[in-house]
């Protein structure tokens, strides 16, 4: 590493100065603008004026709203837990059934990663398209289910209370669920070998073995994919947005739609810059564990 | 070719100060290996000379020019590293002849000049291939024959054989020596070995902790070493020293008492220090010092002895040929006096002839010159 | 007892022998529940309904490419590939230049940039839409080109630079020394001995990038209303209508749309597995 000289200023400067100068423009001024909004009452009607400051009102508003305690409720219970909890657990399951002795025996190795490449290639649009289809009045589970006699006449699974967020969750699970087996696939292929006969030596069991070396192998990464989820799940619109707008009504609205609905439908953009700053503060607390944690130490050399 | 002369040269990363008022004269044509454990700071002073670390103070003069702020393209010298740093993306040809083509020269120059060192190097059959596809030996001749081709000033290396197998070790050594006869150019070697910096060099400079400890030919720093570092530093086995106190030019210790030195002084903290080479096992009886020993390991030519003296100093004598001998077993030494070397209490050599060794200079307190007395 | 002897480990041979039977119908089930979409997808695309099991689809037919193309749909596919390629190149560089500042440079501040970046990464985009609308608006970019590529830039450039950097650490210092040593300039540097070495890298990320970006929905559903300005998400969103879906057209958009982002990934898989693992690819 090149240590900091003046004569190092002029060409560190411009390699840096174009790309921050467009990042500034594109994050920073515009999160600055929303800061700011969020203490107005900023309408689309309001917008050549400017709205008037009104403090924390946006904020108090909020708190008030019991709309946006099932906006929070969605977004950290449905959107960031149990999808992440639901992808671990199933990502994990597929990485260890690939990587299974039969499995590999019958061949099927090479296919089943071939076919964990698709989903992670289609476009989140298209995975959205193509399961609501599945889940269409004509569409392949109502034909299912009806043809097995488990419901009498077709549901609509993606308007329907009971069963709109087990089929949200289908979708983002079915689009980003390779990532997640992948990248346990690859912490598996570097399972130390060694340890594993060590145990065998001391007479553990199959279970043993996945208890006390292949968990614990696993489990950075698991820590790692976790926040990884949490973080991009939190900060998703096109799933809920695409899938269901939301509905039934706002049945699945989350804080991503929220800002979206807020600001650019219904133009209530001081109550929507302060949904966007609460989305903002709860990533940065997010963000600095990942960077902290993981960003940080993955790049000591050039810290 | 030409002279390098640094001044007063520090450097210091941030607030780690890793070189200290380095000052030396290297001239023309000379083979300098800069030499000292690891971490001391020689990659360190041999890239601040090559231009890739800026020095924080002194100076640095190539051929009488200060060079402090020429960038290390332009200084006109060529680096072999210990990486060999081949660019894996160029065929040997491509990588030797990388600095020509930057500098311009035409095809038919590079060529030439290119051909020219892999035939010194042995090197025609592999231009054609990848670094990947040369062994580590090879690899190394390319680094080498690269610095050979841009026909330098003065040619760095920084341990450029330490990732070799021992036996190639010693060979490229000596074609190293070889190569330095034949270009006669300055060659700056850095190395934490002893043994190559002894076979190599004209001129050896020791450095430890970023501090200039000797500068002088490989015999001037085995017979006649400035200081405890650099006696023990320089040979193999070990220098053996002997802590004890110097009373009225005689050394005293509970194990060995030896001299007369030619030394005007009295001190309590003095220590000896002995080559096992030099020490020769005697008739029991007609030592000067008796050592327990622990282990003799018989190397074939000789034996090295391991032990202790009765105030539990190890030593270690070198025998001539086999020498059968139980652990615990007791001999005599004969620890002769003229081989002898003295070391005050800052570690600093004490030589008999000059006056470095005044009383004055070394000012042990009051409280010392009684125990100097009683010892 | 012999009996017992004999049955015992063949009793235990039959049990391993459904496990594995077991194990192998999961990862049937398994394979089936990835690939069946994707094909569904392709194969709806050739059948009049678009839906494979509606009655009487059963007929391959060109019809429903005909129908997106005469909605626009090759405008749409124009304007995802220019945009996706001119934001990729500008993208790119502007990563290696960064990244290579990272990688090779101390420099005071280095660590919030670096912070920064990675913060880039995780930032909620759907906050800056309105922003970004209003300041648009201003500056005449809505339903422009410049806004889209400004736009898709900046959100892929904290990717590109954090999979550049660690393509750089893996290029050792040592080079860039050697080729100091050899008489090259700063530039000369980074153009031929680091960006050669590099190159794998920054096929990977700029892919990555275009990926990235042709996927992209809530900018492009922001900031471009008119249609001849639209790219392909946004096209194929177009066909779903009020209260009937063209499932047809729905589905050949889709396998437009899908095709090239397969081709691009299946070369690049493994690369961006190694990106996942240090956190720097997005699922
Ligand atoms: N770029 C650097 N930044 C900070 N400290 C460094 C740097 N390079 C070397 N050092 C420190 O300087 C000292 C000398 O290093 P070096 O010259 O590589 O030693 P040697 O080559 O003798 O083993 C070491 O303590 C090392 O940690
Ligand atoms: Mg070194």
């Amino acid at each position: 590493m090149i240590s900091f000289e003046r004569q190092h200023l002029g060409f560190i400067l411009a390699m840096l100065v174009p790309a921050f100068l467009l990042l500034a423009l594109f994050y920073i001024w515009p999160a600055t603008f929303n800061l700011w909004n969020s203490f107005t009452d900023l309408t689309l009607l309001s917008m050549r004026q400017g709205g008037n400051f009104v403090g924390i009102q946006n904020y108090v508003d909020l708190i008030r709203d019991s709309g946006f305690k099932t906006v929070i409720w969605n977004t950290a219970f449905w959107l960031a837990f149990v999808s992440t909890l639901i992808r671990l657990l199933l990502g994990l399951g597929l990485a260890l059934l690939i990587h299974s002795e039969p499995v590999r025996r019958a061949g099927l190795r090479t296919i089943a990663r071939m076919a964990i490449l698709l989903p992670w290639a289609t476009p989140p649009i298209v995975a959205v398209v193509v399961w609501r289809q599945f889940f269409d009045g004509q569409g392949l589970f109502n034909q299912i289910f009806l043809d097995l006699g488990i419901i009498s006449e077709p549901v609509a699974f993606l308007g329907n209370q009971a069963t709109v967020w087990p089929a949200l969750l289908m979708i983002i699970t079915w689009n980003t669920l390779p990532v997640v087996t992948l990248t346990f696939l690859a912490a598996l292929q570097t399972l130390p070998k060694d340890l594993f006969e060590a145990a065998e030596m001391d007479g553990a069991g199959t279970w043993r073995k996945f208890v006390d070396v292949t968990l614990p192998h696993l489990a950075p990464t698991m820590v790692v994919m976790g926040l990884l989820l949490v973080i991009w799940t939190f900060n998703n619109f096109v799933y809920v947005w695409l899938a269901t707008g939301a509905g039934p009504g706002t049945f699945t609205n989350v804080l991503a739609t929220e800002v979206f609905m807020k600001g650019f439908i219904s133009f209530e953009l001081g109550y929507s810059s302060a949904v966007g700053m609460i989305m903002v503060a709860i990533m940065l607390v997010f963000g600095a564990f990942y960077f902290h944690f993981v960003a940080s130490r993955n790049f000591k050399e050039i810290m | 070719m030409s002279t390098l002369t640094l001044d007063r040269l520090s450097k210091s990363f941030g607030a780690v100060d890793v070189l200290h008022n380095i000052s030396l004269d290297i001239t023309d044509g000379e083979f300098v290996v800069i030499v000292g454990p690891s971490g001391c700071g020689k990659s360190t002073l041999l890239r601040t000379i090559a231009g890739l670390e800026p020095i924080t103070g002194g100076e640095l003069y190539l051929d009488g020019r200060p060079v402090r702020n020429v960038p290390a393209a332009k200084r006109g010298l060529a680096m072999v590293f210990q990486s060999y740093a081949l660019y894996p993306h160029k065929t040997v040809e491509k990588n030797m002849g990388f600095a020509l083509k930057i500098a311009g020269e035409p095809k038919a120059e590079i060529d030439r000049r290119v051909l020219k060192a892999a035939r010194i190097l042995k090197l025609e059959p592999l231009l054609s291939r990848f670094p990947r596809e040369l062994s580590g030996g090879q690899r190394q001749r390319v680094a080498i024959g690269r610095a050979i081709v841009r026909d330098p000033s003065i040619f760095l290396f920084d341990e450029p054989l330490s990732n070799l197998d021992a036996a190639l070790r010693a060979e490229v050594r000596v074609e190293l020596r070889q190569l330095h006869k034949n270009l006669g150019a300055t060659m700056i070697y850095v190395t934490h070995d002893q043994v190559e910096a002894m076979t190599l060099a004209d001129k050896i400079i020791v450095l430890k902790d970023g501090y200039l400890q000797q500068v002088g030919a490989p015999s001037t720093l085995y017979n006649d070493p400035d200081n405890l570092f650099v006696a023990g530093f320089v040979g193999s086995p070990k220098m053996n020293f002997i802590p004890g106190c110097l009373r009225q030019g005689t050394f005293l210790s509970k194990a060995l008492q030896t001299g007369p030195f030619n030394v005007d002084m009295d001190c309590i903290d003095m220590t000896v220090g002995i080559r096992p080479e030099d020490i020769s096992i005697v008739e029991f009886g007609k030592g000067n010092a008796r050592l327990k020993v622990d282990v003799a390991e018989y190397l074939g030519s000789q034996t090295l002895v391991h032990g202790r003296l009765s105030d539990k100093t190890q030593i270690i004598a070198v025998a001539p040929g086999e020498l059968k001998l139980e652990a615990d077993a007791e001999i005599d030494l004969d620890i002769p006096t003229d081989k002898c070397l003295l070391f005050n209490y800052e570690g600093q050599r004490v030589r008999p002839d000059n006056g470095s060794g005044k009383v004055e200079r070394d000012a042990p307190s009051g409280e010392k010159l009684q125990q100097v007395a009683s010892c | 007892m012999t009996v017992a002897a004999v049955d015992q480990p063949r009793e235990r041979d039959y049990a391993s022998i459904i496990g594995n039977v077991f194990v192998v119908a999961l990862a049937v089930l398994a394979i089936l529940f990835l690939a069946l979409p994707v094909v569904w997808i392709f194969v709806g695309s050739f059948l009049q309904t678009g839906n494979p099991i509606s009655a009487g689809s059963m007929k391959w037919t060109f019809a429903n490419y005909r129908t997106i193309i005469e909605n626009d749909f090759l405008i749409f596919i124009f304007n995802s590939v220019f945009i996706c390629i001119v934001a990729v190149i500008i993208c790119t560089a502007l990563a290696v230049m960064v990244a290579y500042a990272f990688s090779r440079y101390r420099f005071p501040l280095k660590r919030m940039a670096f912070a920064s970046i990675v913060l880039g990464q995780l930032f909620p985009w759907v906050i800056l839409v309105t922003p970004l609308f209003v300041m648009f608006a201003k500056a005449g970019l809505l339903n422009s080109y410049v806004g889209m590529i400004f736009c898709y830039v900046c959100v892929s450039l904290p990717f590109s630079v954090y999979m550049l950097v660690g393509y750089l650490e893996a290029v050792p210092r040592d080079l860039d020394e050697a080729a100091a040593m050899d008489g090259c300039s700063r530039v000369q540097i980074v153009l031929q001995v680091v960006l050669p070495l590099m190159l794998p890298g920054i096929v990977a990320t700029a892919t990555y990038s275009f990926l990235l970006m042709w996927t992209e929905y809530l900018f492009a559903l922001a900031f471009l209303t008119e249609t001849t300005m639209k790219t392909m998400p946004l096209g194929l969103a177009l066909f779903f209508g009020q209260d009937t879906v063209d499932w047809g057209a729905v589905m050949a958009a889709s396998a437009a749309t899908t095709l090239p982002a397969l081709l691009l990934f299946l070369p690049l898989q493994s690369k961006l597995v190694s990106g996942v693992t240090s956190g720097s690819v997005k699922g």
